[in-house]
């Protein structure tokens, strides 16, 4: 079983790539994550036993970014991204960022969870347990939400497979 | 042989296809160039989407060091938990014997004693013209008696 300090080390930056997808670049990501992992020491010091931490930590990070969104009271969508990131973006990036920031802003709520988590590299079973969706439907759901985002891709004339 | 579903293909181009599946799409795309062609497809779609994807999200992330909280008390394992239970139960155990030992010793040096009138009552006569017998009763039981006239 690995240390806190492993865990810590090896999920931190996932955990901070999700919530900066789910609510921006922002100073609330460092505290959400956190947040997230004093919660997660209190309950392992208290004799809790987390079964898969991995999926518990990004399980974690996607309701705390949600009811961030919630306290914020205005849905920031992923066209607010925070201006650090486009001035460091070179002009192809931006291109391709402008283009997949609104080809998701189209999708349904769970489907920008779905491809967040998906993106990261997780595998099927880490993302049944992190998002809710049953492990069987995930092959079928990720197709159609990838084949969604190609569709919005085209139609915003950006050549995603170039 | 039908065509693959986008579901397969889409579990295949992510290693999520268990032995028997991956046989089944391996032999059908030897042989049917629209699927192998939705294969190739599919998986360069997926993977550009997640370069996309990893664009909005800074590669180089600095994680802190992490602070121990020091507000709620770390609670102590069931070992100790269960100890400290004994310790108290004892406790207590001991508490209720000495208390009823004091009791006993008590009750052992204590003196008791019995008042009574030495005669038969006359109602016709005031209760003060009767002698008063009084019994005492010492640690040993030996009883020593006193009349008040």
């Amino acid at each position: 079983m690995n240390t806190f300090e492993e865990i810590y080390t090896e999920n931190y930056r996932t955990m901070f790539r999700v919530a900066t997808r789910m609510i921006g670049d922002s100073e609330d990501v460092s505290d959400i994550i956190q947040e997230i992992f004093i919660d997660f020491f209190n309950k392992t010091n208290n004799g809790n036993i987390i079964q898969h931490p991995k999926s518990w930590l990004y399980r974690a990070t996607i309701n705390k970014c949600i009811d961030n969104h919630r306290s914020r009271k205005q849905y920031q969508d992923l066209e607010s991204l925070d201006n650090r990131n486009i001035e460091s973006a070179s002009a192809e990036n931006q291109e391709m960022k402008d283009a997949i920031i609104l080809a998701v802003s189209k999708l349904k709520p769970q489907e920008k969870i779905l491809v967040t988590v998906y993106s990261e590299g997780l595998s099927y079973k880490e993302i049944a347990e992190v998002t809710g969706i049953k492990f069987t439907s995930i092959g079928k759901m990720l197709s159609r939400t990838l084949k969604k985002m190609e569709k919005q891709l085209k139609s915003q004339r950006y050549e995603l497979y170039s | 042989m039908s065509c693959i579903h986008d579901d397969i293909i889409q579990k295949y181009i992510d290693g999520e296809t268990d032995p028997v599946e991956v046989s089944l799409v391996e032999t059908h795309i030897a042989t049917c160039k629209i699927c192998a062609l939705k294969v190739e497809n599919q998986r360069s779609v997926a993977a550009s989407i997640k370069k996309a994807m990893n664009l909005l999200a800074k590669d180089s992330v600095e994680i802190p060091e992490f602070e121990i909280p020091s507000g709620p008390v770390k609670r102590p394992s069931l070992t100790i938990k269960r100890f400290s239970w004994v310790i108290a139960a004892a406790c207590i155990l001991l508490f209720v014997i000495v208390i009823t030992d004091r009791k006993e010793k008590k009750s052992r040096v204590g003196i008791a004693y019995d008042t009574d009138f030495a005669m038969d009552i006359d109602a016709n006569r005031a209760v003060s013209q009767f002698p008063l017998v009084i019994n005492i009763i010492d640690a040993d039981g030996n009883i020593y008696e006193y009349s008040i006239k």
